[in-house]
């Protein structure tokens, strides 16, 4: 997926539901979009996937252990964001939480499906609670990467998800240090704006 | 929230899975009325025999396109871009609630193999008609049909899920 995508107008859209008016698109909330989704928008629907379907597979695959499964259960968790994107209500939770429950629950039909253990959907504990929480959060910090640029997510990645320096990612993007170092933080002040707008 | 608290739910996030590029494909047909999830065994038997299928019509089709006459225009639109590719849309007349449309391109990205989108931006928001593919020579003849209602006059084409880049238009002001 690439984000040039999402740093260009989709497509001029003069009169959009949920009072987006001309705006990118790409620059929407997460709850706009899904506003939008409502209304039956696919490029509102393309645009969720970009950010999320990444997030949801990986949810689904951490959840289910099996590849095949999660494809599934991510097929089934967009059907149901597409068909049910009117019950989102934004007074009651952020996006990201909504998009969480949905591909929970497409995940756990799919565990109880192939008869593995199905994961807690009704009572939470305390600390499947908190687990619940981080999983929103990892949900929302993969969706808000997507909607960063490029070349800033590739040293974002490169320093916190493969853990090298600064240093080694000068040199393994053959960059300057002082623009990686550029780089990773304009890369988290936007990651901390879109994650901030997408609290509940 | 600080840049701190950010970092730390980056480490702890983990980078994501990419999803394969079928189940993206799939994901994004499905606005489209595409038929309901089929369990991946059904895909596996199915994709045999869709081969098998394949194999036995594909002089068949060859014969059959030939002799098939192409659909009788009551309208023609061209698709032109900057450099020479172009694209020309027959319209059908209405059956029912849908009507038929013939595409043709030519000398679109010759030398790739690529999947391409035919848009309606006409209709808001706008309407996706086909996703088709072209030779390596850069065309193809596709034919499909279209809600009766929708715009036929400002067609676009751009790449696959490249909503945002307009390669062949109607309007030659949005290339």
């Amino acid at each position: 997926m690439s984000d040039e995508r999402l740093e260009r107008p989709i497509v001029a859209l003069p009169a959009m539901p949920g009072g987006l008016g001309p705006r990118r698109l790409a620059d929407a909330s997460d709850e706009e979009v899904l506003t939008l989704l409502a209304s039956g928008s696919e490029l509102a629907f393309r645009t969720i996937w970009q950010r999320y379907g990444a997030a949801v597979f990986s949810l689904c695959l951490r959840r289910l252990s099996d590849r095949g499964a999660a494809e599934d259960a991510t097929q089934e968790a967009f059907t149901n964001i597409w068909k049910r994107a009117a019950t989102f209500n934004p007074d009651r939770g952020s996006a990201a939480g909504w998009l969480f429950a949905v591909s929970r629950n497409a995940a756990a039909q799919e565990a109880r499906h192939h008869r593995r253990d199905a994961v807690p959907v009704a009572v939470l504990d305390q600390s499947q609670a908190a687990d619940e929480e981080e999983a929103v959060t990892r949900l929302a910090v993969h969706a808000a990467l997507t909607r960063i640029p490029a070349t800033e997510r590739a040293v974002l990645e490169l320093a916190y998800f493969d853990d090298l320096s600064h240093s080694q990612i000068a040199d393994r993007l053959s960059l300057p240090l002082g623009t990686v170092k550029t780089r990773i933080r304009s890369g988290l002040l936007r990651l901390q704006q879109y994650l901030e707008g997408a609290r509940p | 929230m600080s840049p701190e608290d950010v970092e730390e739910q980056l480490r702890r996030a983990g980078r994501p899975e990419a999803p394969p590029e079928h189940l993206q494909r799939a994901v994004l047909n499905l606005p489209r009325g595409s038929s309901p999830r089929i369990s991946r065994t059904r895909v596996v038997r199915l994709g045999v025999a869709a081969a098998l299928a394949l194999a036995v019509l594909a002089g068949v089709s060859i014969v059959v396109t030939r002799g098939n006459p192409a659909i009788q225009p009551v309208a023609t639109v061209q698709l032109r871009n900057a450099v020479g590719a172009g694209a020309e849309v027959r319209i059908g007349s209405p059956n029912g609630p849908n009507r038929p449309l013939e595409l043709s391109v030519q000398h679109l990205q010759p030398g790739s193999e690529r999947y391409y989108e035919l848009w309606s931006y006409g209709d808001h928001p706008p309407m996706m008609l086909a996703t088709f593919m072209t030779s390596k020579d850069g065309s193809c003849t596709i034919r499909l049909s279209i809600p009766r209602t929708a715009d036929w006059q400002d067609l676009v084409i751009t790449p696959r899920d490249r909503a945002d880049q307009p390669l062949l238009c109607s309007n030659h002001g949005r290339c």
